[in-house]
């Protein structure tokens, strides 16, 4: 068993995996279990930053079914897989270790916990460098000097907050429409409801009288 | 009580149970693996001494007969001084996951994997290998690092000089101590009350922590930076770099992380929508039921992932909410 977590492999082998069909994140985990012959199970922790970062690069997609994410290979997760298929080949005819021959078991075991070690440590050792050179030290809020906030006529602020609101509407209808399964005759009744309020608020503000 | 004498390689299956497991070698390698069925023991190489193995009492002991007279008046260290090739042996042995185990290694690699029920393992010199630990875990080194992938329950390591790395641990209590070298710890603790302690006094400690984590934090290192990807925490003190604090989500967590020369960095991991609902929950669920584990191993070995009794375990937990 080559290690599978280390060099960048987990990430070829979750590509191998979805290569095989559209799997959910949790059967991922699982099919990483079995390799390591049940021995340790994979966090969540682990899969779900890869699959982003590869979702990233565009090499696998996702859609959300039932709140379910299931990850499918996209054309260039193919490619890449074609083209790393010797290095691959390696990682699927090494699988021969078994509960029967311990001391093979544990030497890779140790390999594999030695090489995933190593990816961790890399992975965070350059993360905390990054960090280091953009952090500055924050200063806690009591410390903080406060801008002073201009203060507007009241007119204006009683506009500000009428824009605001219907901004916020707007939002929510664009959230409410998108949402699955709107009958179209709600959406028909909402639009003229709509079209009322639109009217009866350029009355208002233009200061007309009523229309009846 | 039945006894062995190994002075060959040889594959022993000992067919009584097994709670306890004490092994005790001076140099070589001692693999562990905790696995359903009978226990047994792999002898694979052995020096001219040979090894006691005895079983008593759900007590499986592994251990050099003690001689007639210690080599001059060193004692036990004698052992070492003058016989590192005549003890010089690699032990692996299987037993079932439930078992609690202590190891001692005076020189020489030990590799701990699937036990449920708490080990303890002590290197002199040599490297410590953990993979997929439940219960209390003890793991001290005097010289050489100690790896761990996947360990969680209660987790102690500890190394005078070398190196500590502990990968995808969801231990929610973790104490990592070494006098010089650095400690790397990806964690991902549940995010309520866990305990972590992380110390170095030369060395550069490096922790990454679930970004929705309830931990009460405090950083500090006297001669090198501290960094933190999370807002929450504010520098204490004047020296803003040295000292960092506060409270991510609830708190009710507790994370130190103390260097004296090094850089200690607090990362953020982020968490998928997905796994904050628990979708993955029953991935992550410490598994003590060893029939599953049984079961697992067997179709491993012989069918891939598809098998329909999985998909069917699957579709079930997606019916939780």
């Amino acid at each position: 068993m080559t290690a599978v977590f280390s060099h960048g492999r987990l990430r070829l082998y979750l590509l191998k995996l979805l290569a095989e069909g559209p799997r959910h994140g949790y059967e991922l985990i699982r099919l990483l279990e079995d390799r390591f012959l049940g021995l340790y199970v994979p966090s969540a922790g682990t899969i779900y930053p890869r699959l982003q970062r590869m979702e990233a690069e565009g090499l696998v997609t996702h859609t959300a079914a039932g709140g379910r994410k299931t990850y499918e290979i996209t054309d260039a997760g193919r490619a890449e897989l074609a083209e790393r298929a010797g290095e691959l080949a390696a990682l699927e005819s090494d699988i021969h270790a078994s509960v029967q021959d311990l001391a093979g078991l544990a030497m890779e075991i140790q390999d594999e916990v030695r090489g995933s070690a190593r990816d961790v440590k890399r992975e965070l050792r350059e993360a905390a460098r990054n960090a280091r050179q953009r952090w500055q030290p924050p200063v806690p809020p009591w410390q903080q000097r406060r801008e002073p906030v201009p203060s507007l006529p009241p007119e204006a602020e009683a506009g500000l907050r009428l824009e605001r609101r219907a901004a916020e509407l707007a939002g929510d209808v664009r959230r409410l429409v998108r949402r699955q399964g709107v009958m179209p005759e709600a959406l028909r009744a909402a639009m003229e409801a709509v079209e009322v309020a639109a009217v009866e608020i350029r009355r208002l503000i233009e200061g007309r009288p009523p229309s009846r | 009580m039945t006894t062995w004498l190994v002075d060959k390689p040889q594959r022993l299956a000992v067919d009584r149970p097994v709670r306890r497991l004490d092994v005790r070698l001076i140099s070589g390698k001692l693999n562990v693996v905790g696995a359903d069925g009978p226990p047994r023991i792999e002898v694979t190489s052995i020096g001219t001494r040979p090894l006691v193995v005895s079983c008593e009492d759900g007590a499986l002991v592994i251990r050099y007969e003690r001689p007639r007279f210690w080599p001059v008046w060193t004692g036990p260290l004698g052992w070492f001084l003058v016989g590192r090739k005549r003890y010089r042996a690699e032990v692996s042995v299987a037993v079932p996951p439930e078992a609690v185990a202590e190891l001692e290694l005076i020189s020489g690699s030990a590799v701990v994997s699937a036990l449920r029920a708490g080990a303890s393992i002590t290197v002199s010199s040599g490297r410590i290998t953990l993979l997929g630990l439940a219960g209390q875990t003890v793991a001290k080194v005097v010289s050489g690092p100690v790896e761990a992938l996947g360990v969680g329950g209660d987790l102690e390591v500890e190394t005078v000089s070398g190196e500590l790395i502990i990968a995808d641990s969801s231990a929610s209590r973790l104490r990592a101590r070494t006098t010089s070298g650095p400690i790397t710890a990806d964690l991902n603790n549940p995010p309520y009350h866990s305990r972590i302690d992380l110390e170095t006094v030369s060395g550069q400690i490096t922790a990454r922590v679930r970004e929705d984590s309830d931990l009460d934090v405090e950083l500090h290192t006297v001669s090198g930076r501290v960094s933190s990807d999370f807002e929450e925490l504010w520098a204490r003190g004047s020296h803003g770099d040295k000292r960092l604090g506060g409270r991510l989500g609830a708190g009710t967590g507790r994370l130190r992380a103390q260097a004296t020369s090094g850089h200690v960095s607090l990362l953020a991991r982020q968490v998928d929508d997905e796994e904050r609902q628990g979708a993955y929950a029953g991935a992550e669920e410490p598994r003590g039921d060893t029939a599953e584990t049984g079961a697992r191993q067997r179709d491993s070995s012989g069918k891939d992932g598809d098998d329909p009794e999985r998909e069917g375990a699957h579709e079930g937990e997606g019916g939780r909410p």
